[in-house]
Protein backbone atom coordinates (compact mmCIF):
# COMPACT_ATOMS: atom_id res chain seq x y z
CA UNK A 1 0.00 0.00 0.00
CA UNK A 2 1.34 3.46 -0.89
CA UNK A 3 2.84 5.53 2.34
CA UNK A 4 -0.05 8.08 2.99
CA UNK A 5 -2.85 6.46 1.37
CA UNK A 6 -3.38 4.14 4.39
CA UNK A 7 -7.06 4.30 6.11
CA UNK A 8 -7.07 5.43 10.05
CA UNK A 9 -8.67 1.43 10.25
CA UNK A 10 -5.57 -0.63 9.68
CA UNK A 11 -7.17 -3.62 11.14
CA UNK A 12 -9.19 -5.90 8.63
CA UNK A 13 -10.78 -9.31 9.65
CA UNK A 14 -10.66 -11.96 7.02
CA UNK A 15 -12.04 -15.29 8.93
CA UNK A 16 -15.68 -14.52 6.93
CA UNK A 17 -13.52 -14.88 3.30
CA UNK A 18 -11.25 -17.03 4.64
CA UNK A 19 -14.05 -20.00 5.17
CA UNK A 20 -15.56 -19.30 1.88
CA UNK A 21 -12.22 -19.75 0.12
CA UNK A 22 -11.86 -22.93 2.26
CA UNK A 23 -15.06 -23.89 1.57
CA UNK A 24 -14.68 -23.39 -2.47
CA UNK A 25 -10.93 -24.99 -1.99
CA UNK A 26 -12.41 -28.18 -0.48
CA UNK A 27 -15.31 -28.53 -3.16
CA UNK A 28 -12.44 -28.50 -5.66
CA UNK A 29 -9.34 -30.18 -4.40
CA UNK A 30 -9.27 -33.46 -2.38
CA UNK A 31 -5.39 -32.50 -1.41
CA UNK A 32 -5.25 -30.16 1.68
CA UNK A 33 -5.15 -26.27 0.97
CA UNK A 34 -2.17 -24.08 1.55
CA UNK A 35 -2.71 -22.11 4.33
CA UNK A 36 -0.57 -19.22 2.74
CA UNK A 37 -2.38 -19.95 -0.49
CA UNK A 38 -5.80 -19.12 0.88
CA UNK A 39 -4.91 -16.11 2.78
CA UNK A 40 -3.57 -14.33 -0.12
CA UNK A 41 -6.72 -15.15 -2.55
CA UNK A 42 -8.87 -13.85 0.29
CA UNK A 43 -6.80 -10.94 1.05
CA UNK A 44 -6.47 -10.11 -2.87
CA UNK A 45 -10.67 -10.64 -3.22
CA UNK A 46 -10.57 -8.24 0.05
CA UNK A 47 -8.85 -5.57 -1.49
CA UNK A 48 -10.57 -5.77 -5.06
CA UNK A 49 -13.79 -5.30 -2.66
CA UNK A 50 -12.16 -2.47 -0.82
CA UNK A 51 -11.05 -0.76 -4.34
CA UNK A 52 -14.77 -0.78 -5.61
CA UNK A 53 -16.21 0.50 -2.67
CA UNK A 54 -13.66 3.45 -2.82
CA UNK A 55 -16.27 6.53 -2.79
CA UNK A 56 -19.06 4.68 -1.52
CA UNK A 57 -20.90 4.94 1.33
CA UNK A 58 -22.93 2.76 3.48
CA UNK A 59 -26.91 2.92 3.64
CA UNK A 60 -27.39 5.22 6.65
CA UNK A 61 -24.21 7.70 6.12
CA UNK A 62 -25.27 7.64 2.26
CA UNK A 63 -29.15 8.55 2.96
CA UNK A 64 -27.91 11.67 4.58
CA UNK A 65 -25.46 12.79 2.02
CA UNK A 66 -28.04 12.30 -0.52
CA UNK A 67 -30.67 14.46 1.10
CA UNK A 68 -29.47 17.56 -0.32
CA UNK A 69 -30.43 16.29 -3.82
CA UNK A 70 -33.94 15.36 -2.72
CA UNK A 71 -34.37 18.20 -1.50
CA UNK A 72 -33.12 20.16 -4.79
CA UNK A 73 -35.11 17.35 -6.73
CA UNK A 74 -38.69 17.69 -4.52
CA UNK A 75 -38.13 21.51 -4.99
CA UNK A 76 -37.58 21.32 -9.17
CA UNK A 77 -41.38 19.20 -9.16
CA UNK A 78 -39.63 15.59 -10.36
CA UNK A 79 -42.19 12.87 -10.28
CA UNK A 80 -41.69 9.40 -11.90
CA UNK A 81 -44.07 6.91 -11.57
CA UNK A 82 -42.16 3.57 -10.65
CA UNK A 83 -44.41 1.59 -13.07
CA UNK A 84 -42.42 3.53 -15.50
CA UNK A 85 -39.00 2.48 -14.02
CA UNK A 86 -40.28 -0.89 -14.31
CA UNK A 87 -41.50 -0.57 -17.69
CA UNK A 88 -38.14 1.05 -18.86
CA UNK A 89 -36.18 -1.91 -17.29
CA UNK A 90 -38.19 -4.57 -19.34
CA UNK A 91 -38.10 -3.00 -22.39
CA UNK A 92 -34.34 -2.72 -22.18
CA UNK A 93 -34.17 -6.20 -21.56
CA UNK A 94 -36.27 -6.62 -24.33
CA UNK A 95 -34.42 -5.01 -26.40
CA UNK A 96 -31.14 -7.03 -25.33
CA UNK A 97 -32.67 -10.07 -26.10
CA UNK A 98 -33.65 -8.97 -29.32
CA UNK A 99 -30.21 -8.15 -30.00
CA UNK A 100 -28.71 -11.32 -28.85
CA UNK A 101 -31.03 -13.17 -31.00
CA UNK A 102 -29.78 -11.34 -34.14
CA UNK A 103 -33.03 -9.71 -34.95
CA UNK A 104 -32.90 -6.41 -34.39
CA UNK A 105 -30.46 -5.68 -37.87
CA UNK B 1 -28.99 -6.52 7.96
CA UNK B 2 -27.91 -8.11 5.32
CA UNK B 3 -30.49 -7.70 2.26
CA UNK B 4 -30.37 -8.37 -1.58
CA UNK B 5 -31.63 -4.93 -3.15
CA UNK B 6 -32.67 -5.07 -6.51
CA UNK B 7 -32.56 -2.18 -8.75
CA UNK B 8 -35.54 -0.51 -8.68
CA UNK B 9 -35.43 -0.27 -4.86
CA UNK B 10 -32.22 1.45 -5.44
CA UNK B 11 -34.10 3.74 -8.30
CA UNK B 12 -36.66 4.65 -5.87
CA UNK B 13 -34.54 6.02 -2.72
CA UNK B 14 -32.43 8.63 -5.42
CA UNK B 15 -35.56 9.46 -7.85
CA UNK B 16 -38.29 11.38 -5.70
CA UNK B 17 -41.77 12.02 -6.52
CA UNK B 18 -42.66 8.05 -6.23
CA UNK B 19 -45.18 6.28 -3.94
CA UNK B 20 -43.45 5.46 -0.71
CA UNK B 21 -39.55 7.48 -1.49
CA UNK B 22 -39.12 8.78 1.41
CA UNK B 23 -39.98 5.35 3.44
CA UNK B 24 -38.14 3.48 1.13
CA UNK B 25 -35.18 6.10 2.11
CA UNK B 26 -36.31 5.71 5.72
CA UNK B 27 -36.00 1.83 5.65
CA UNK B 28 -32.52 1.86 3.70
CA UNK B 29 -30.89 3.62 6.66
CA UNK B 30 -31.72 -0.20 8.38
CA UNK B 31 -29.48 -2.07 5.70
CA UNK B 32 -26.15 -2.89 7.09
CA UNK B 33 -24.74 -4.98 4.33
CA UNK B 34 -26.56 -4.25 1.18
CA UNK B 35 -25.91 -7.12 -1.73
CA UNK B 36 -27.00 -7.62 -5.54
CA UNK B 37 -25.60 -9.07 -8.42
CA UNK B 38 -22.84 -7.45 -10.40
CA UNK B 39 -25.76 -6.41 -13.34
CA UNK B 40 -27.17 -4.26 -10.46
CA UNK B 41 -25.28 -0.84 -11.89
CA UNK B 42 -25.94 -1.47 -15.30
CA UNK B 43 -29.62 -2.07 -14.61
CA UNK B 44 -29.58 1.33 -12.41
CA UNK B 45 -28.12 3.12 -15.54
CA UNK B 46 -30.69 1.93 -17.76
CA UNK B 47 -33.89 2.95 -15.58
CA UNK B 48 -32.17 6.10 -15.38
CA UNK B 49 -31.50 6.30 -18.97
CA UNK B 50 -35.25 5.12 -19.64
CA UNK B 51 -36.37 8.58 -17.19
CA UNK B 52 -34.46 10.61 -19.86
CA UNK B 53 -34.96 9.08 -22.44
CA UNK B 54 -38.70 9.54 -22.04
CA UNK B 55 -38.72 13.07 -20.89
CA UNK B 56 -39.37 12.77 -17.69
CA UNK B 57 -36.48 14.06 -15.75
CA UNK B 58 -33.66 16.22 -17.52
CA UNK B 59 -29.97 15.24 -18.54
CA UNK B 60 -28.94 17.10 -15.59
CA UNK B 61 -31.49 15.47 -13.05
CA UNK B 62 -30.33 11.97 -14.64
CA UNK B 63 -26.94 12.78 -14.45
CA UNK B 64 -27.29 13.36 -10.59
CA UNK B 65 -29.19 10.55 -9.62
CA UNK B 66 -27.16 8.41 -10.89
CA UNK B 67 -23.96 9.72 -9.53
CA UNK B 68 -25.27 9.57 -6.03
CA UNK B 69 -26.74 6.01 -6.80
CA UNK B 70 -23.45 4.52 -7.73
CA UNK B 71 -22.37 6.24 -3.94
CA UNK B 72 -24.38 2.90 -2.47
CA UNK B 73 -21.50 0.71 -1.15
CA UNK B 74 -23.85 -2.31 -2.45
CA UNK B 75 -21.25 -5.94 -2.34
CA UNK B 76 -21.71 -6.69 -5.94
CA UNK B 77 -21.45 -10.67 -6.41
CA UNK B 78 -21.44 -12.79 -9.60
CA UNK B 79 -20.72 -16.22 -9.95
CA UNK B 80 -21.22 -19.66 -12.28
CA UNK B 81 -23.24 -21.41 -9.81
CA UNK B 82 -25.58 -18.29 -9.24
CA UNK B 83 -26.58 -17.95 -12.64
CA UNK B 84 -27.33 -21.45 -12.89
CA UNK B 85 -29.23 -21.10 -10.19
CA UNK B 86 -31.12 -18.31 -12.00
CA UNK B 87 -32.10 -20.79 -14.50
CA UNK B 88 -33.92 -23.42 -12.18
CA UNK B 89 -35.91 -20.50 -10.51
CA UNK B 90 -37.00 -18.60 -14.07
CA UNK B 91 -38.27 -21.99 -14.77
CA UNK B 92 -39.50 -23.17 -11.18
CA UNK B 93 -41.31 -19.93 -11.58
CA UNK B 94 -42.22 -20.00 -15.30
CA UNK B 95 -40.97 -16.49 -16.04
CA UNK B 96 -38.37 -16.04 -19.28
CA UNK B 97 -36.17 -13.12 -18.11
CA UNK B 98 -33.81 -14.84 -15.51
CA UNK B 99 -32.62 -10.50 -14.74
CA UNK B 100 -35.04 -10.64 -11.32
CA UNK B 101 -34.24 -14.35 -10.67
CA UNK B 102 -30.66 -13.95 -10.41
CA UNK B 103 -31.24 -11.10 -7.40
CA UNK B 104 -33.44 -14.45 -5.78
CA UNK B 105 -30.39 -16.68 -6.47
CA UNK B 106 -28.00 -14.64 -5.15
CA UNK B 107 -30.43 -14.04 -2.08
CA UNK B 108 -30.52 -17.84 -1.72
CA UNK B 109 -27.09 -18.31 -1.79
CA UNK B 110 -26.26 -15.39 1.02
CA UNK B 111 -28.87 -16.63 2.79
CA UNK B 112 -31.29 -13.26 3.03
CA UNK B 113 -34.06 -11.62 1.80
CA UNK B 114 -34.76 -10.26 -1.81
CA UNK B 115 -36.28 -6.83 -1.28
CA UNK B 116 -38.16 -5.76 -4.40
CA UNK B 117 -40.47 -3.34 -5.90
CA UNK B 118 -42.00 -5.36 -8.50
CA UNK B 119 -45.00 -6.66 -6.68
CA UNK B 120 -45.67 -9.16 -9.43
CA UNK B 121 -42.36 -11.06 -9.32
CA UNK B 122 -42.90 -10.70 -5.35
CA UNK B 123 -46.35 -12.26 -5.53
CA UNK B 124 -44.82 -14.96 -7.89
CA UNK B 125 -41.50 -15.62 -5.23
CA UNK B 126 -43.42 -15.20 -2.57
CA UNK B 127 -46.17 -17.71 -3.01
CA UNK B 128 -44.16 -20.40 -3.27
CA UNK B 129 -42.00 -19.63 0.18
CA UNK B 130 -38.95 -17.50 -1.43
CA UNK B 131 -37.35 -14.77 0.89
CA UNK B 132 -38.50 -12.17 -1.41
CA UNK B 133 -40.00 -9.15 0.08
CA UNK B 134 -41.34 -5.40 -0.41
CA UNK B 135 -39.07 -2.63 1.58
CA UNK B 136 -42.04 -0.89 3.15
CA UNK B 137 -45.22 -2.38 2.05
CA UNK B 138 -47.11 -5.56 3.75
CA UNK B 139 -48.49 -7.55 0.72
CA UNK B 140 -51.22 -10.43 0.76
Amino acid sequence: MVAGRRRPETTFYLGEDLARELEEYRRTFAVPPSASALIREALRRFLVEARQSEGTLPPQAWVEATEPLMRRLTVEGVSVPTEEILRGLEEAEAARVTDLAGEGR
Amino acid sequence: MKAVLDASVLVRAVVPGQEHHAEVRRWLRGITEPLAPHLMPFEVTTAIRHLEFAGLVSPETAEAALIEALRLRVGLRASREMHLQALHLARELRVSRTRDVAYLALALREGCPLFTLDERFLRNAASRGYPVRHPVKELP
